[in-house]
């Protein structure tokens, strides 16, 4: 550094002819050019930096698209800063190579957790599924097999294309890259999501055939259907969650009619497996904070005859006695009725004598699931019947019993469920789970407001369509205006146990957005959905590892899921400084461990890159010109590029001659007021800084070592200045960049030291911190270290932020020694905050 | 930044047609082609100024024809526009020596940024002083 200094402030030499002074000319602009691209690069890192913290904060879920890009771009950035500081250095830190390749192995190998691939056998006929299958098998079919033993003849033919295809289809690296392609280009926006999921299905039918081994497996196992060449038969097609937990996601049934061909099968279990792109599913994710792959998918194909009905049952809910059951029904995915259903506000219902069958198997059926009486044992039977009454079940789910989730609501009238004093509230509809729960309310109308809903509110519906099912995974309750208790939806609030009810038309109208309410449901009371006077954290009643949302805003996705807990895990690569004080002796490249560190040194390095390229320019004499100026110190400009306005001869240049506009800006913040001179000291004051002169050798100014020993430097161009001043004993640095391209403005100032104890030298960093952050900086205090900055804007603002900062530069002078003294600090701050305000507000500068 | 010759090398023909009109709008004069291959093949015919390279291609990929630019025209600048955030191919291009890894969507505002920023630079590099 010394050497440097020499270099820098030298006599300038003379006789340079005019041919070399212009190479020199260009080679210095082609160097500044080369800074600038490190400032960009520079300034792209720190704002991918900062939006990674800000989603990190934030409630709102994101894909893995957004951690692939921040990264991508972090180590696009980086690697262009580092590029850019090399050659500014004639390759002196090529040494950063070996600890940014180890932070990149560290950001790839957290990026590849959380996908487990899937093994096993590509298709099972539903009489080989059981429980080994856990891992490729959703649970409705596995829970099959106890049905299966006692009563085969309730068994339908059929087979499951397993989670192990599903996740040998999806493993095709090609069809990664188009999916991530698209996803990415998506960007988080669920406006984007559905043209996105639409472009993704479009692209897996067109473009990925089944793997061979899989077509070649289900053509096999057609061969063994005659009845598929047969009229008279349907072919059902379920795409199912393998997961439990997963089981809110309900997508949409395929019925194919007999007779139908392979190459049609083929092309329905296609299409089922990129149902996993259906908008539904890719939100559903999103929220849950899982990775697409981590949500593996099978697909069951059950052929039925004849059938005529179909439907769900499982026993009254709010009772123990195994007598009363629910039957509910619907009409035929399939062939159409030929005996005609009796309405009722059910949905529809079967006629008496086949009623009667269907119950009676049905009754035959739940009970070899051990069902009630045994609590917590319940469970619902799908099924499907022909004509005469023959029964096909088609998968069973467990149920939770509301005796051990809630108190009884028996008993529990209008007066005990704390509806708001005389509010008004709206009765009737269809109760599809028993339980009282409170909450805010949150109307869902598109998937935008999906995306959007709070974990642990109350979910409100025009309709109870399946589309909506997923939800019910992170309601605390729901309501509708229209379903069925037998709807896919009315299903998925019993299986995750949700106060729900249906069919309540005025809700959806009623219940505006974040409206406390309470919900109470029951089968054997009239429903009523009564305004809360408080909403309590109704979370509490979901499974979130025990988070407590109290006093907080609700997240919109799991904090405990996957995507959540990854960007946790790569915040300390990202954004965390291990990287110590540019002063400190630790301050080196083979320290760097995070993208911040790579950045903080490669900015450090390249500035002083920057003052060392000023002292090597000799075209206009000496590099360094002293300014001429009325202020009582000595500062020295370097002009990078375009920082003068002409040639400037000899060792001085006038403030006039000077075009850096955010010098000039800076320049005026300094000027505006006169210093007043050292504030009075209390004695407290005065002796902490008595003993911290004693005691810290860098305020000695016989000291060579330290930044406090510089001179007050200037590197200037039009549209750049970087300051490293000393005023009394605190240091500033100032870098601020004032490109044409809004992107392309920053300034970061750095306020560090001072003469009294390091408790008055942090407070005066907080005073300090507090004025800038009236001016829209970002503050960051680390020891007695202040750093601020401020990003992206107007060019008027910059100008205003920068007499801002010259102000505070000659106006902070040995206020760390008044930092006892409250009252005497609060007339300073009223006094600088008014002359801020005032200097902030001028007009633009004017200069040629 | 009127009249810099910008090659556009992109497989999905239709993203490059457009991309090659709305630079057109811009005062730059584009052209297209489909491939890497092909790309190499218009650089023995003609010269560009700034080549807007494609990763994902069919046949010789987007880090394959940078390699060979690299060492056919070193003094080229290539700015890879990517719909594809994957770090190890971004880092993989940075190495071979493009100038910038874009990830789509971008939009061409930046990409212009980039173009400028790249013509400028080769232009200094050369001694062109501050013309280009």
């Amino acid at each position: 550094m010394a050497s440097l200094l020499k270099r820098l402030f030298g006599r300038e030499k003379s006789g340079a002819s005019s041919a070399p002074e212009a190479a020199g000319d260009d080679a210095f602009a082609a160097r500044f050019h080369r800074f600038r691209l490190f400032l960009s690069a520079y300034l792209d890192a720190y704002s991918e930096m900062m939006t990674f913290e800000e989603r990190l904060a934030d409630e709102r879920p994101f894909g893995m698209p957004f951690l692939c890009l921040c990264t991508t771009r972090l180590t696009v950035a980086s690697m262009q800063c580092m590029l850019q500081l090399n050659t500014l250095a004639g390759g002196r830190f090529t040494r950063l190579n070996e600890p940014f390749s180890k932070l990149r192995a560290d950001v790839q190998s957290i990026l590849a957790k959380g996908v487990t691939p899937l093994c096993g056998p590509l298709l099972l006929p539903y009489n080989a599924v059981d429980d080994t299958h856990e891992a490729i098998v959703s649970s409705n079919l596995r829970k099959l097999k106890a049905i299966r033993d006692a009563h085969p003849e309730f068994m339908p033919r059929g087979f499951v294309v397993t989670g192990a295809a599903w996740w040998g289809y999806f493993n095709n690296p090609d069809m990664h890259d188009e999916i991530d392609r698209i996803m990415v280009i998506s960007q988080d926006d669920p406006a984007s999501y559905a043209e996105a999921a639409a472009t993704i299905r479009e692209r897996i039918a067109a473009s990925f055939p089944l793997p061979e081994e899989l077509e070649q497996a289900v053509r096999e196992v057609l061969a063994g259907y005659p009845e598929l060449d047969m009229p008279g038969y349907s072919l059902l097609l379920r795409c199912l969650p393998v997961r439990t937990e997963h089981g809110a996601l309900v997508m949409p049934e395929q019925v194919l009619h007999t007779p139908v061909d392979a190459k049609s099968v083929l092309a329905a279990i296609r299409a089922s497996l990129a149902m996993a792109y259906r908008p539904r599913a890719i939100i559903y994710r999103l929220k849950r904070g899982i990775r697409d792959r981590a949500m593996p998918m099978c697909i069951a194909l059950t052929l039925i005859p004849e059938v005529h009905a179909c439907g769900s049952a499982h026993r009254k809910l709010e009772t123990l006695n195994p007598e009363e059951l629910f039957l509910h029904v619907r009409r035929s995915f399939a062939t159409p009725l030929s005996v005609p259903l009796q309405a009722s506000d059910e949905g529809a219902s079967l006629p008496d004598e086949v009623a009667a069958r269907v119950e009676a198997q049905v009754r035959a059926a739940l009970a070899c699931l051990a069902d009630a009486p045994v609590r917590g044992n319940r469970h619902e039977i799908f099924w499907a019947a022909s004509q005469s009454g023959r029964l096909y079940v088609l998968g069973v789910s467990a149920l939770p019993d509301p005796a051990l989730e809630e108190p009884p609501l028996r008993g529990q009238d209008s007066s005990g469920a704390s509806p708001g004093n005389g509010a008004l509230c709206l009765e009737g509809g269809l109760s599809t789970y028993p339980g009282s729960v409170g909450g805010r309310a949150f109307p869902v109308r598109n998937f935008s407001d999906a995306l959007s809903f709070p974990i642990g509110d109350i979910l409100v519906l025009q309709r109870a369509s399946p589309r909506w099912s997923f939800l019910l995974d992170f309601a605390a309750g729901a309501v509708a205006g229209d379903g069925t208790g037998n709807g896919m939806f009315a299903r998925t609030a019993r299986r995750y146990g949700r106060p729900t009810i249906l069919r309540q038309p005025e809700a959806f109208a009623a219940l505006g957005q974040g409206e406390p309410v309470r919900i109470i449901a029951s089968a054997d009371h009239t429903p009523r959905i009564c305004p809360a006077p408080w909403a309590e954290p109704a979370g509490a009643a979901l499974p979130l590892d025990g988070a407590d949302w109290k006093g907080h805003t609700a997240p919109q996705w799991l904090p405990s899921g996957d995507l959540a807990e990854m960007a946790r895990e790569l915040a300390p690569k990202v954004v965390t400084l291990t990287l110590p004080d540019s002063d400190d002796v630790d301050f080196r490249a083979e320290n760097c461990r995070t993208f911040h560190d790579i950045l903080s040194y490669c900015h450090v390095n390249a500035v002083q890159e920057m003052f060392r390229a000023g002292t090597a320019r000799k075209s206009v004499g000496a590099p360094a010109k002293q300014l001429v100026c009325d202020v009582p110190k000595q500062f020295w400009i370097i002009n990078l590029d375009d920082g003068f306005l002409d040639k400037v001869p000899g060792p001085v240049v006038r403030l006039e001659q000077i075009t850096s506009l955010p010098m000039r800006a800076l320049w005026e913040g300094f000027t505006d007021k006169p210093w007043e001179g050292p504030p009075q000291l209390d004695a407290k004051g005065f002796l902490s800084v008595l003993f911290e002169a004693s005691a810290n050798p860098s305020l000695d100014p016989a000291s060579q070592s330290t930044q406090y020993t510089e001179k007050n430097v200037f590197l200037i161009a039009r549209c750049f200045c970087s300051m490293r001043c000393r005023f009394g004993f605190h240091f500033l640095s100032m870098d601020c960049l004032l490109g044409e391209r809004e992107r392309e403005r920053f300034i970061i100032f750095q306020f560090k030291g001072g003469a009294a104890n390091l408790a008055r030298r942090i407070r005066r960093v907080h005073f300090v911190a507090e004025l800038l952050a009236q001016f829209d900086f970002a503050t960051e205090i680390v020891g007695d270290t202040l750093t601020a900055r401020l990003e992206a804007g107007e060019e008027k603002d910059f100008v205003s932020a920068l007499r801002v900062l010259g102000y505070i530069t000659m106006h902070t002078r040995q206020l760390d020694m008044i930092m006892g003294d409250e009252q005497a600090l609060a007339v300073r701050r009223f006094q600088m905050l008014e002359d801020m305000l005032a200097l902030a507000a001028r007009p633009p500068l004017q200069f040629s | 930044m009127d009249g810099n010759r910008i090659l556009i090398v992109d497989d999905e023909t239709e993203a490059g047609e457009i991309l090659s009109l709305r630079l057109a709008r811009r005062g730059l004069i584009p052209a297209y082609v489909p491939s890497g291959e092909a790309a190499l093949e218009y650089l023995k015919q003609s010269p560009a100024d700034v080549v807007l390279l494609d990763i994902k291609m069919p046949g010789m990929d987007g880090l394959e024809t940078l390699r060979r630019m690299r060492e056919g025209y070193p003094e080229l600048p290539v700015v890879i526009l990517s719909g594809h955030a994957d770090m190890d191919s971004a880092a993989r291009g940075m190495e071979l020596g493009a100038f910038f890894y874009l990830m789509k969507p971008v939009n061409l505002e930046d990409i212009c940024h980039k173009i400028e920023d790249a013509r400028r630079q080769t232009s200094l590099d050369n001694g062109n002083g501050r013309k280009g």
